[in-house]
């Protein structure tokens, strides 16, 4: 299977400060693949620097058959890899519906109409938005949000605020979504529904995935493999239960050796 | 009918020509200055808020903007009287000169607006504004020591051309321009910066050119705003184009409420007939109260109503469905819960 994302010796320094060290990851295409780690261990930091919000001090990544050197954000996104944010980034003030839209403009699912089709609402311009709000009306259904599509997002509970932020980064028309935290906040029986969202986008979308996750039930029930960080530093790679027995890990999540 | 069909701008169109042509003449000449100010200021404001409203950069220097457009308009018309007056003073020519004439003062200024838009790339919030600020006073004060438009003493002598047919035109295409960008990609890629820069970057929005583009946009108009000022007032000196005239725009935009386009037009029409209206206060006391009065306006609007008079929300949001329908409304506000 081809790597969908590779990380070659990737390191982030913040002034004296090493973020992360020497990083290597390959994530195979369509798979849903686990980065977890204590807290301040350097996972977002990881993700900010795969879509581009920081330059790699050092090191080399490819997305999807791109160089992302010296790529920004949005040229990330153009690529096909977007990401969610641990601190949800909605546009509050707008609606549902205008959250996807944007994400729509810019992807490669929806057509570009020219400015003067746009000022004068030609046919091509129409259509284009009725394409586009039928497109993000589907993916809604999807989160299961279509309901609230009108909406101003600020007004969404906690919940659902997570996973509009899913459907706009699938709005993009990503290849490879990172999700920071996705399961952050909720409920047990929202993580559930959660979860099997994760595996439709993958199933039916042929995404791969690529999470942050504090809660272990969903990383070792979702993810075929596993990174965990510590201090910048990846410990242990490998299947959930192979991880999930591995010294080095236990170490670093109760900070003590393990006797014997 | 096709339902992009702009009935009510070509119904508005109509309004302006009956104005023009057997309204306007009829009324006191005072009051016409009023309306074509209003109109002016329409202009001023509703640009303005293109930047600071729906692209969310706090810009203080709309009055260089205005500037640069009026001089640089000034200059087309008159280069073209003083060269070839005999098509400057053909009637059926004339006021392809003067369309000209605008459109250079909108471009100038524009480019302006886009060497104001790079700072904005690495500025935020506070510190945007006082660049902003800056760049104005700049502007100023080149003007000011430029001789060959007249430097301190001003441009005198410009073709006053502009009347109530041609402000009320070009406020209906910056009007018309402007609503429709807002609902499309672009007008949304300014939303998006506004909202959250970096989720905008994140879901493929390119924000260096959506904030470059607002400013060249905002200032576009601005321009020619100015040069319809300009032609009307025929003397132009760069101590219009102060401090003040900026803040009474920010004004404007602020009262009426960041985002909304409805807002600006109203509170363009109201700022431009109270300033009138203080006038002979002004012709008693021997001061200029109308900063205070402004003052008092903005600080009793932001006990009251913190986000302007309309909010983000605009006239259309207020028609009944089947009229939305009707008049082909595409923007849909946000539910509250
Ligand atoms: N922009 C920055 N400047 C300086 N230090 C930073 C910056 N961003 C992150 N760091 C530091 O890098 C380290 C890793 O942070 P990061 O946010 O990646 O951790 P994390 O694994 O995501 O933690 P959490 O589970 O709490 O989200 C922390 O010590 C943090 O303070
Ligand atoms: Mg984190």
């Amino acid at each position: 299977m081809p790597a969908a994302l590779q990380a070659s010796d990737v390191t982030m320094q913040f002034g004296g400060l090493t973020a992360v060290s020497q990083l290597n990851l390959t994530v195979d295409e369509r798979s849903i693949f686990g980065i977890i780690g204590p807290n301040g261990a350097g996972k977002t930091t990881v993700f900010n620097m795969l879509t581009g919000v920081y330059k790699p001090t050092a090191g080399r990544i490819t997305a999807l058959g791109h160089d992302l050197r010296g790529k920004r954000p949005f040229e990330v996104a153009a690529i096909g890899m977007t990401r969610t944010f641990q601190n949800i980034r909605l546009f509050k003030d707008l609606t549902v519906l205008q959250n996807l839209k944007i994400a729509l403009d810019n992807s490669a699912l929806a057509p570009k109409t020219g400015v003067v089709a746009n000022v004068f609402r030609l046919p091509s311009f129409l259509r284009n938005e009725d394409a586009k709000v039928e497109k993000a009306l589907s993916l809604l259904e999807l989160v299961g949000l279509k309901e609230r599509h009108d909406y101003a997002a600020r007004n969404l509970p906690y919940g659902d605020q997570r996973r509009l932020e899913i459907a706009r980064a699938l709005a993009t028309g990503a290849k490879i979504l990172l999700l920071d935290e996705p399961a952050a906040g909720m409920t047990s029986l929202e993580t559930e529904q959660l979860m099997s969202t994760i595996r439709t986008i993958r199933d039916s979308f042929g995404v791969t995935i690529i999470l942050i996750e504090h809660d272990m039930q969903l990383v070792m029930e979702l993810c075929e493999r596993i990174a965990v960080l510590d201090y910048g530093k990846k410990i242990c790679e490998g299947p959930p239960a192979e991880v999930q027995c591995d010294p080095k890990v236990l170490e670093a999540y109760l900070g003590c050796k393990k006797e014997g | 009918m096709p339902r992009s069909f702009p009935i009510i701008w070509i119904a508005a169109f109509l309004v302006v020509i009956g104005v023009e042509l057997f309204i306007i003449d009829n009324l006191d000449p005072y009051v016409v200055a009023i309306i074509i100010y209003a109109g002016i200021n329409i202009i001023l404001a509703s640009s303005l808020n293109l930047i600071n409203g729906f692209a969310g950069q706090f810009s203080m220097g709309h009055a260089g903007f205005m500037a640069v457009g009026a001089y640089s308009g000034a200059v087309v018309t008159m280069a073209f009287r003083d060269n070839y007056p005999a098509i400057f003073n053909e009637p059926a020519l004339q006021p392809f000169v003067f369309i000209a004439a605008i459109f250079a003062g909108g471009l100038c200024s524009a480019a302006a607006g886009v060497i104001v838009g790079l700072p904005t790339l690495r500025l935020r919030g506070d510190y945007l504004a006082v660049v902003t600020l800056g760049f104005g006073e700049i502007i100023r004060v080149i003007l000011l020591n430029l001789e060959s438009v007249g430097g301190a003493r001003g441009l005198t002598n410009i073709p006053g051309i502009t009347s109530f047919f041609w402000v009320y035109g070009f406020v209906l295409i910056c009007l018309f321009v402007i609503t429709r960008l807002v609902d499309s990609p672009l007008g949304r890629s300014f939303l998006s910066v506004r909202e959250d820069e970096i989720a905008a970057e994140a879901v493929g929005v390119n924000t260096t050119r959506s904030k470059v583009t607002a400013f060249a946009l905002g200032a576009f108009f601005a321009g020619m705003a100015g040069a319809l000022f300009a032609h009307y007032l025929r003397v132009l000196s760069p101590a219009i184009f102060d401090i003040q005239k900026s803040f009474e725009i920010i004004i404007m935009v602020v009262l009426g409420g960041m985002g909304s386009i409805s807002g600006s037009v109203v509170a363009a029409v109201f700022l431009t007939i109270i300033r009138e209206a203080l006038r002979p206060l002004q012709q008693i006391t021997g001061t200029d109260y109308r900063m205070v009065i402004y003052s008092l306006v903005l600080i009793v609007l932001m006990l009251t109503r913190p986000r302007g008079l309309f909010g983000t929300k605009e006239i259309t949001d207020y028609l009944p469905e089947r009229w939305k329908a009707r008049f082909g409304v595409r923007r849909v506000s946000p539910k509250e819960s």
